[in-house]
């Protein structure tokens, strides 16, 4: 118990310097900058906008796809386990998952999701 | 603490250097010292050195540089002219050498003798912050008018697909780290793409010595700066500013070394593509496809360097035609080499031409003159 407090100590004392020495040097903080600091250095020029740019996920359809067979994969490990002591019984309901699963599949298919550009 | 200022200042001095009108080499040879250290951003410097002549319209770069250095701050003028922004700087002819006023300006700042430089531009943001309803609420794409001063980026159709992305439109200033001196570019970019790009000033003008072994290895140099190899860049920089020149074994060597880095590898091998025609107006060899590329380019680099350490090599003839217009093959403008390209490739073409080579493609057709963005013209 007193090693767990002593550590505490040595814990909160270099969290306080720390926090301390951050006060003194005055860095890391950001509200004393001024305008042209706030600005981009771009070698003397200027922006028109911000450099905050929204870009197309284009790995959408990949991502949908992938996540369709992951789920499939998530139920068939533990089928593969017990497959053999379940028999027929167990082959017929995969059967059916996969047949429904495949129906979602060949939709993507028609609508091109396999097709890579 | 003055005893700790006085420690702190004997680390090399952190300066940004902003090269003018012929000053590229004395402040190439400056670099090499080991009591400076050049900064790739003023945010990480002291002194803001400032050397040779500038234009008028470079005023507001110089302007915007002094203020992003950040305090305690000071500006080294070394063989300039009187017609500096600054006001309180520390003057030095071109011909004496910098380091110990350098030495003796960062020891001032650290130690408090000498205050930091105000700034020059006014402490605002380039607009208010406002949209378009009566509160100052409201605006374009969400944003509630320009946050900062500075509006957020629209989505533009993009090159390659069709799919719409934010363009954004920023003008690459003439002094920016391993760049032309003096060249001005405005470009939108989605993402790193180069959408439209447009020369707005051209680079400073290549000095008499602009073919010499010095300058053909800094040229080297810089393009390993580009492709990320910074202790092979500052190995071939070193090689490039010793005092006694290269000799053609140093050039051959080099040869070796670079394929050995795998810097040709690194470099696509049709990435600053220029036809036969055009390059032989513009004095460029081609490859055994028939076109000219930064490839070809930098081994001619290194053959001119080889030639010209040897004494063999003469002044690369490189006549402006007069009928340029005329010529069968014209001379292609900047801007369209670098639309479609990466922005990482766009720096390697723009790397890859030598001083008068650049200086005639962003010369080519259409040269906007620059004038201050509308923002800050009320500045002065």
């Amino acid at each position: 118990m007193s090693e767990l407090i002593n550590l505490s100590v040595a814990v909160f004392l270099v969290a306080g310097a720390t926090w301390a020495l951050t006060l003194y040097t005055g860095s890391g903080s950001s509200a004393h900058l001024t305008a042209p600091q706030k600005a981009p250095f771009l070698g003397g020029g200027s922006p028109d906008t911000h450099a905050w740019q929204r870009y197309h996920i284009r790995y959408y359809s990949m991502t949908l796809l992938f996540i369709a067979f992951e789920m499939e994969m998530m139920f068939m490990y533990p089928w593969a386990v017990v497959y053999v002591s379940e028999g027929v019984k167990a082959l017929a309901e995969m059967g059916m998952f996969l047949g429904i699963l495949s129906l979602g599949i060949l939709y993507g298919w028609r609508e091109g999701v396999f097709r890579w550009q | 603490m003055s005893s700790l200022a006085r420690f702190a200042a004997q680390a090399p001095v952190p300066l940004y250097a902003v090269v003018g009108d012929g000053s590229f080499d004395p402040v190439a040879r400056l670099g090499v010292c080991e009591d400076v250290r050049f900064e790739l951003s003023p945010r990480h410097a002291s002194i803001l050195l400032v050397c040779g002549a500038f234009r008028v319209a470079d005023q507001m770069a110089l302007k915007q540089l002094h203020d992003q250095l950040p305090h305690p701050r000071a500006t080294f003028c070394w063989g300039c002219d009187s017609n500096l922004p600054m006001q309180h700087a520390e003057h030095l002819p071109i011909c004496e050498d910098p380091l110990p006023g350098l030495r003796a300006l960062y020891r001032a700042l650290l130690t408090g003798e000498r205050s930091s430089d105000a700034g020059l531009l006014p402490d605002q943001p380039p607009q208010p912050w406002e949209g378009r309803g009566d509160h100052g609420q409201g605006g374009e794409g969400m944003m509630g008018g320009a946050p900062y001063g500075r509006p957020m980026a629209m989505p533009d159709d993009d090159l390659r697909d069709g799919l719409q992305l934010d363009a954004c439109t920023i003008r690459m200033g003439p002094y920016f780290p391993c760049w032309p001196p003096g060249l001005v570019l405005e470009l939108t970019l989605q993402g790193d793409v180069v959408q439209q790009a447009q020369v707005l000033d051209a680079p400073y003008p290549p000095t008499e010595d602009a073919f010499s072994v010095t300058r053909r290895l800094g040229e080297v140099a810089r393009l390993l700066f580009l492709l990320q190899l910074v202790p092979q860049a500052e190995s071939v920089w070193r090689l490039a500013c010793k005092k006694n020149p290269a000799t053609p074994a140093d050039v051959a060597a080099l040869r070796r070394r670079l394929r050995r880095w795998g810097v040709f590898a690194a470099i696509a091998p049709t990435l600053g593509h220029l036809d036969a025609g055009t390059a032989e107006e513009m004095g460029l060899r081609c490859n055994g496809d028939g076109f000219s590329s930064i490839r070809t380019r930098l081994w001619q680099w290194l053959d001119e360097a080889e030639a010209t350490a040897s004494g063999s090599g003469g002044k690369p003839v490189l006549e402006h035609s007069q009928g340029a217009a005329a010529s069968p093959h014209p001379i292609p403008h900047l801007a369209d080499l670098l639309v479609g390209l990466e922005w990482h490739e766009a720096r390697l073409v723009i790397a890859s031409f030598d001083a008068m080579n650049l200086q005639r493609l962003a010369s080519t057709g259409r040269v906007d003159s620059r004038q201050a963005p509308a923002s800050e013209k009320g500045a002065d």
